[in-house]
């Protein structure tokens, strides 16, 4: 699968992952059920959480990727100022690297307090 | 009288573009509004803009008309004027020449990149190649395109990425000719349109179909393209019986 097709598939996909998983907390609030015990301790809910949080990240990223090859490039950047848009592969790369790292970073913290 | 601004930009002389305002008499008739720019240009022969055939058939004259891109020999002032004022920029998005004529260069690289030509691998027939009446109404709402560039320059994603993302005008001719039943090179036209930006970079906003003055849907070929990327490609040949 190409790389088009798969970030085509992953958003939409996701976004309806999203969707059925929100209405499942949404039950386990209405039904009282939605502690942070039941986080910790029920499989389904800390596999689904877990998937959550990884889709969400990659939701998240292939977004900002979008949005930075749309506005940090040479060609936008520089409408601003043209030494700013000769830099501007060099700002994508740090915007794309910072995302990533961020992203990491999250996805580890979540996995590490809902499995550990 | 009608006010009429126009983008004046001439780079052998303007350090930045400017509007310049003109006013004119309010003419009897609904004329089109590229008579109004020839009257103008009687009064001011430096404006500059481009047009030929004066019936919307050459698609020259695209300009941008009080904020919605349109052709000029088609529009009649009394459509195009807005409080007694009509203001003229060229085509957004693309690097301005001299006042309202800009440079297509990149909308004609995409539109040749997309092959905007009949291919087909088997022996000529000795007349021509022939179809049903079913599959030739198929380019219906296709081969009309003018290439007057409004509705790519119309895009956002066009605007960033004139370079990658292919825009709506040559993907409507991508869409012409993936769906004529006489082609025979319907996968290799889907590969070439497959990365991340020749035609996912549309996000279906539509303002190509607001745009476009023969009152075609780009949107539609798009979506179309998009769903034979997204299905099984072979799949939709074989029962289409393309090739």
């Amino acid at each position: 699968m190409n790389i088009g097709k798969f970030f085509w598939y992953l958003q939409r996909y996701s976004a309806l992952y999203f969707l059925f998983f929100l209405g499942y907390l949404e039950y386990l609030y209405w039904s009282d059920q939605l502690a942070f015990d039941l986080v910790t301790s029920n499989l389904a809910l800390k596999v689904s959480l877990s998937l959550f949080i990884i889709l969400a990240c990659m939701h998240g990223f292939v977004g900002l990727w979008t949005v930075g090859t749309d506005y940090f490039t040479k060609r936008t950047l520089g409408f601003i100022s043209p030494r700013l848009g000769s830099y501007g592969d060099l700002i994508r790369k740090i915007y794309e690297g910072f995302f990533v790292l961020l992203g990491m970073v999250i996805v580890n913290l979540y996995l590490l307090t809902i499995w550990s | 009288m009608i006010n009429v601004n126009i983008y004046r930009y001439n780079p052998e002389t303007d350090q930045f573009p400017y509007m310049q305002a003109y006013s004119i008499e309010r003419p009897k008739k609904d004329i089109m509004l590229l008579e109004l720019l020839n009257i103008l240009k009687e009064q001011d022969s430096s404006i500059s803009y481009r047009r030929s055939c004066r019936e919307g058939v050459c698609g020259s004259d695209g300009m941008n008309i009080n904020g919605k891109n349109g052709l000029a020999c088609i529009t009649p002032i009394s459509t195009a004027i807005q409080k007694d004022k009509i203001d003229l920029r060229p085509l957004p998005g693309l690097p301005v020449i001299r006042d309202l004529v800009v440079d297509m260069t990149e909308f004609y690289a995409q539109y040749d990149k997309i092959k905007p030509f009949l291919q087909n691998d088997s022996a000529p027939p000795a007349i021509e190649r022939l179809q049903s009446p079913e599959d030739r109404a198929k380019l219906d709402g296709l081969y009309e395109c003018i290439l007057c560039a409004c509705c790519s320059t119309s895009c956002p994603s066009f605007w960033w990425n004139p370079d990658k993302f292919v825009g709506p005008a040559a993907l409507l001719q991508a869409y012409r000719f993936i769906a004529d039943s006489r082609d025979t090179k319907t996968l290799e036209r889907l590969d070439n349109l497959s990365d991340p930006f020749s035609v996912y970079r549309c996000h279906g906003i539509m303002n190509c179909v607001s745009a476009c003055p023969k009152d075609l849907n780009p949107n539609h070929a798009i979506g179309e393209i998009k769903s034979m990327l997204l299905s099984n490609k072979r799949n939709i040949i074989a029962s289409d019986g393309v090739s």
